[in-house]
């Protein structure tokens, strides 16, 4: 698969802090890629070298293929839609006017601009004034800002920071269609691993400017997944059963707390559990924290 | 190019500019209205002395009110970061600060046309010298971009637009006093240049308490010395924009 970004050793230093670490980004071309990290992990500071807003210290981009330079910035960002932050209008401007502006700027015809205001739902609010408009819909028209000119590539950093819950699902839904409506590839941040789940098929995890992990968010479940807790009526049989099975178990009243197994291990012994008669009333299998989830992979990348 | 500055007067629909520059010319007349101007014999001249004491008092703060609102538009929107990846700062840059000499250039049209509409409007008796007049023009116009260039640049270089409104009150005050000082000493202060440049000035005797009006050469001088100036701001604006990380 072709990659659509990809970054060599990108470091950015504030003084003698290094924001960004010697990041090696790679972005599949058509994928949805969910890049995750908490607050001041280099998020915002990578999204913003790759557009350019900010010089790196050192490395290299190559953007849609070529290597980005000052030469060819704009015309590379020109296929590149972004929405860095907050979402970027003028308030005294009407939707129109705005994506007007952005369309003369791109070299857009302006008949573009119904197609984009369809595809984020503001066709009847085109003709009021961005200041009246909620949340919600500045993000949504800055999504449509982004749209105009069918770009091959969507940088969006936290674009539902701020977004109630029907905001955020109406957001999620809006980028999970990207590829298919647009054909775009999707560079997404956030700093809640659970928030891009359910759109994003790739997944880069930084933490302190480095990147921890990078790869297919299936690869990344397994590294999530937590704890085994299981409710049971008979907890000393459930734990000689699987103490006898060499699993490590960790009691507390009726809850057992065992570590993560493959699903087929699982199966077994659930079946041996009700076989023993322990009575098993619940199971859940716990999910890590992103917080966690740095840990074990920074004690991974340590140990290895 | 024309798209761009297309964009950029987009941008400053709604935005009530027009008033602003009416506002900036009309205070600079009527407070160069006194009563020489009600005598239809010197009328032109009384103007064309006390017109660029007022300008010296008011366009630095219109200056910088002008240069301010014209990037203000851009910090409330929150737009460099999008504008920055959409086209080249310099012709951002460029784009600005052509908005910004056509509003200079309608201030300082509109104080000259006040000056002849006033004086149809009188009867002044006084013949009006053209050149006179395209003097105060040429003068208002090279100083307040110079002035202009100057608050712009502060806008560029702080994140927020109060040093250059600070800046632009610091300067009219400056600007008006320095008519006081040394004709040498206020060369240093460019604020001022409005009364250096002044084509007219006022003579008086001190027994007979009575004020006539001298004309002066043209101090092309000063003038080319403001356009140096307008030759090291600009740059210096273009480079604060180039840096700025958004």
């Amino acid at each position: 698969m072709n990659t659509i970004i990809e970054t060599n050793m990108l470091t950015k230093y504030y003084g003698t802090q290094a924001v960004v670490n010697k990041l090696n980004l790679s972005v599949p071309e058509g994928s949805i890629y969910g890049f995750i990290g908490p607050n001041g992990a280099g998020k915002s500071t990578t999204m913003k070298l790759l557009l350019g807003l900010i010089h790196e210290s050192s490395g290299s981009i190559c953007l849609l293929g070529k290597q980005m330079n000052q030469s060819n910035r704009l015309s590379l960002l020109r296929q590149t839609g972004s929405l860095i932050e907050s979402p970027s209008c003028y308030g005294h401007l009407t939707a129109q006017e705005n994506l007007e502006i952005v369309c003369d700027l791109k070299g857009v015809k302006y008949t573009d601009i119904d197609r984009v205001l369809a595809i984020v739902d503001l066709t009847n609010d085109r003709g009021r004034k961005v200041k009246q408009f909620s949340l919600g819909m500045r993000q949504r028209l800055g999504i449509a800002q982004a749209l105009l000119g069918n770009p091959r590539l969507l940088i969006l950093d936290e674009p539902t920071n701020g977004l109630d819950p029907a905001g955020i699902q109406e957001m999620r839904s809006l980028i999970s269609e990207m590829p298919k409506l647009c054909g775009a590839t999707v560079l997404i941040s956030s700093h809640l691993l659970s928030e891009l789940e359910q759109i994003v098929d790739q997944v880069g995890i930084i933490n302190h400017g480095k990147l921890l992990f990078q790869g297919k968010l299936s690869a990344l479940q397994r590294h999530s997944k937590g704890d085994i807790v299981l409710r049971v009526l008979h907890p000393q049989k459930a734990c000689k059963t699987l103490l006898a099975q060499g699993i490590t178990v960790r009691a507390e009243g009726n809850l057992l707390q065992i570590p993560p197994v493959h699903e087929e291990t699982l199966a077994a012994l659930v079946y041996d559990l009700a076989m023993q008669d322990a009575g098993i009333v619940g199971l859940t299998q716990q999910t890590k924290s992103l917080e966690d989830i740095f840990l074990s992979l920074t004690h991974e990348k340590e140990a290895g | 190019m024309r798209s761009i500055f297309h964009a950029e007067l987009q941008k400053a629909h709604r935005r009530h500019d027009l008033l602003v520059i009416i506002v900036i010319a009309a205070a600079v007349f009527s407070l160069s209205s006194t009563d020489h101007h009600r005598d239809p014999g010197i009328g032109y001249s009384a103007f064309f002395y006390s017109m660029p004491i007022m300008n010296a008092l008011i366009m630095s703060t219109g200056m910088a009110v002008i240069a301010s609102r014209i990037w203000d538009i851009e910090t409330k929107g929150n737009t460099c970061k999008l504008l920055f990846t959409l086209q080249s700062r310099s012709s951002l840059y460029t784009a600005k600060v052509i908005l910004g000499i056509l509003e200079i250039a309608l201030v300082s049209f509109l104080e000259c046309a006040a000056i002849i509409a006033f004086g149809m409007l009188k009867g002044y008796t006084e013949p009006l010298e053209l050149s006179r007049l395209f003097w105060l023009f040429l003068c208002t116009f090279v100083v307040s971009m110079m002035l202009f260039f100057f608050s712009f640049a502060l806008c560029m270089y702080f994140p927020s637009q109060a040093p250059a409104l600070a800046a632009g009150l610091a300067g009219s005050l400056i600007g008006l006093f320095s008519g006081f000082l040394p004709q040498i000493a206020s060369y240093f202060l460019p604020w001022g240049y409005y009364i250096r440049l002044s084509a007219m000035e006022m003579g008086w005797d001190r027994t007979t308490r009575e004020t006539w009006y001298v004309p002066q050469h043209f101090s092309v001088t000063l003038l080319i010395v403001s356009g140096i100036f307008i030759a090291l701001l600009l740059p210096a604006g273009q480079n604060c924009m180039q840096k700025k990380e958004v």
